[in-house]
């Protein structure tokens, strides 16, 4: 637990750990943040389909 | 409710509470009663995750709003999936990186011990609150529906949540939310498929659709920038995006689940894994709401849904009136059912000028539909001045508890009281946390063994379970549950977030500043939330996140940043 003023920094995890997935965190964001813009899209031609 | 039904909700709730109690038997350090060993996998911490967010309100509330508005409201989750990717990349590691217990214990060290403690009570307070509603809000509609006394359906869900959360601390909450997410997830799905077989055999599923779409109830993305609108895409990207940010990023009862992670990579998987799900799952929960709407379109509906209103009209010199509209009730919704039989007539032999004909047609039935249960309303209020009138809370469990076969009752009531406590927990152990590591332990008792941060870790979660219950008990209820919910939240997270940003982005600006600035936010969006409520002006919840923010650092910006 942190008491100090200034916050103990202690590394236990690195950033730079790949993805299980995709050769980088910045390519596994890419496909989230499509798969969000594509189910929006689909969400969209769903209501002018239905309109 | 059959006997059956009482076996598999009990045992389904007594099963999983047993499971976190029996998995969390060795907890007996504060490190492992606060953030659960940090062994925890990105698929325990999505559920996690999905399960603090999803409290019973979600599925008692959300259906009935799509029953009434359509499928909109699921663009108030638009914002989420950016959110998670904006807090892998910017927050996570920082959290890590310090490897701290609290989002606020960052604050100190970027700042000073004042802000630390501000956004804390910011926190405190707001999710204190959140906490009593999160039991009292399904506590009432369950105790309706189920003739259940109020007062022990709440003590029947808080005590419950209190055990095992005082037991086992953070992990019992992850491992038991684990189970509760698969057990709410595939209720609802099961519910969704025996809705869809429910319809009439000579309506297909395609011709039902056709009808809710006719019927302006599938219009999922409003591209509208229309303030007087709650949900469009445009709140949901901006506004939902900042109270996401704020929800997940510094909200302790979140950031708590994925600090819990084995690594920075899979607390990142876990967060991206509800960014991919959250909005899918949200439109399920609401197409729900849509296959209600559309079964209770060829079978008639009662006039009103919260029964225990109902009771009270029929019990008083109003019930001639009553059996009056119900007459007429009957009588628009024999006219609205042929009619719509005539829509899918037309919709498949593709005859134009009869499908506008027929759609405005069943508009004109809806009007009467709205006037007559308007009407009840009135004479409900007439009978009962302190009652709720409006019952879109209750149409999902009206038809859970109606329509639903034997077994699936006890397995959806087992769904809501899942999620009541899922929900509840994370709350419960969150205020626990913050309470002893941001002050107690900071400003009060410093310096003490383990030992005694344990005990007062379980004696915080047992004094903020006494309050929330206490809230829940005097709690009244307001339009909609779950805005209720979200409107507390957008009050603080906005200047909440505010602070978080400007600690990550604005790296000149000092304690003093970000202190006054985040005081004086508050103020302002408090003001802006009571003159949006008096009808001076018309300023969308949600946008409160966004103003918040924005205020808190441009504040900032314009105060001299060496204090």
């Amino acid at each position: 637990m942190t008491n100090s003023k200034k916050t103990n920094i202690q590394t236990t995890a690195s950033a730079d750990d790949s993805p299980p997935i995709l050769s980088s965190w910045k390519q596994l964001y890419y496909l989230v943040l499509i798969a969000h813009a594509i189910i929006i899209g689909i969400f969209y031609f769903f209501s002018v389909y239905y309109s | 409710m059959s006997t059956i039904d009482w076996i598999i909700m009990l045992g389904t709730l007594l099963v999983i509470v047993l499971y976190g109690v029996w998995k969390t038997r060795n907890v007996d350090s504060v490190k492992s009663y606060l953030l659960g060993d940090k062994d925890l996998p990105w698929w325990t911490i999505g559920l996690s995750v999905m399960a603090t967010q999803a409290s019973a309100i979600t599925f008692l509330s959300t259906p009935g709003k799509a029953y009434d508005d359509g499928l909109g409201f699921a663009q108030f989750y638009f914002g989420l999936p950016v959110a998670m990717v904006f807090l892998c990349i910017f927050v996570l590691p920082i959290y890590y990186r310090l490897n701290i217990y609290t989002a606020y214990e960052y604050l100190e060290g970027r700042f000073d011990l004042k802000t630390r403690t501000l956004t804390a009570i910011l926190f405190l307070v707001q999710r204190g609150l959140a906490a009593g509603i999160t039991i009292f809000a399904p506590a009432i509609i369950l105790s309706n529906i189920l003739g259940w006394d109020l007062n022990l359906t709440i003590l029947f869900i808080g005590l419950i949540v209190i055990f095992y959360t005082v037991l086992g601390g953070t992990k019992a909450v992850s491992v038991t939310q684990k189970q509760q997410m698969i057990i709410i997830l595939s209720g609802l799905i099961v519910a969704a498929i025996i809705i869809t077989g429910q319809l009439p055999s000579d309506i297909s599923f395609a011709d039902a659709l056709n009808v809710a779409g006719k019927m302006e109830k599938l219009e999922v993305v409003n591209f509208d920038f229309d303030l007087s609108n709650r949900y469009t895409f445009w709140t949901g990207m901006l506004g939902g995006t900042f109270l996401f940010l704020s929800y997940f990023g510094t909200d302790q009862s979140q950031v708590q689940r994925y600090l819990s992670g084995k690594s920075l990579s899979e607390s990142r998987l876990g967060l991206l894994f509800n960014g991919l799900v959250k909005v899918p799952m949200q439109f399920l929960v609401l197409f729900t709401g849509i296959l209600v709407f559309l079964f209770f379109q060829f079978t008639k509906p009662p006039i009103h849904f919260n029964k225990a209103n109902l009771d009270k009209v029929e019990n008083s010199t109003y019930q001639v009136e009553l059996e009056q509209y119900q007459s007429d009730f009957d009588a628009v919704f024999e006219k609205k059912e042929a009619e719509i039989r005539n829509l899918v007539n037309a919709i498949n032999s593709e005859n134009t000028a009869e499908i506008t004909q027929s759609q405005s047609r069943i508009s004109s039935l809806m009007r009467q539909d709205s006037v007559i249960r308007a009407n009840v309303d009135g004479i409900i209020a007439k009978v009962d001045p302190q009652a709720k009138t409006k019952d879109s809370d209750y149409v999902f469990i009206n038809y859970v508890m109606n329509y639903l076969p034997i077994g699936m009752v006890g397995l959806l009531l087992a769904v809501i009281f899942s999620a009541a406590m899922s929900s509840t927990a994370s709350e419960l152990n969150a205020l626990a946390t913050t309470t002893v590591v941001d002050i107690y332990k900071r400003s009060i008792a410093p310096e003490k063994s383990d030992k005694h941060y344990l005990n007062a870790s379980k004696g915080f979660t047992i004094l903020w379970g006494a309050i929330a219950l206490s809230f829940a008990l005097v709690a009244d209820l307001f339009d909609n549950l779950i805005e209720l919910v979200n409107i507390i939240g957008s009050l603080f997270y906005g200047v909440i977030l505010g602070v978080f940003m400007v600690a990550f982005f604005m790296k000149k600006v000092q304690g003093n500043t970000v202190f006054v600035a985040a005081i004086i936010t508050q103020f302002i969006v408090t003001s802006i939330y009571i003159l949006d409520r008096m009808g001076y002006i018309e300023i969308p919840y949600l946008f409160l996140n966004l103003i918040g923010c924005v205020l808190v650092m441009i504040f900032c910006l314009f105060q001299p940043s060496k204090t």
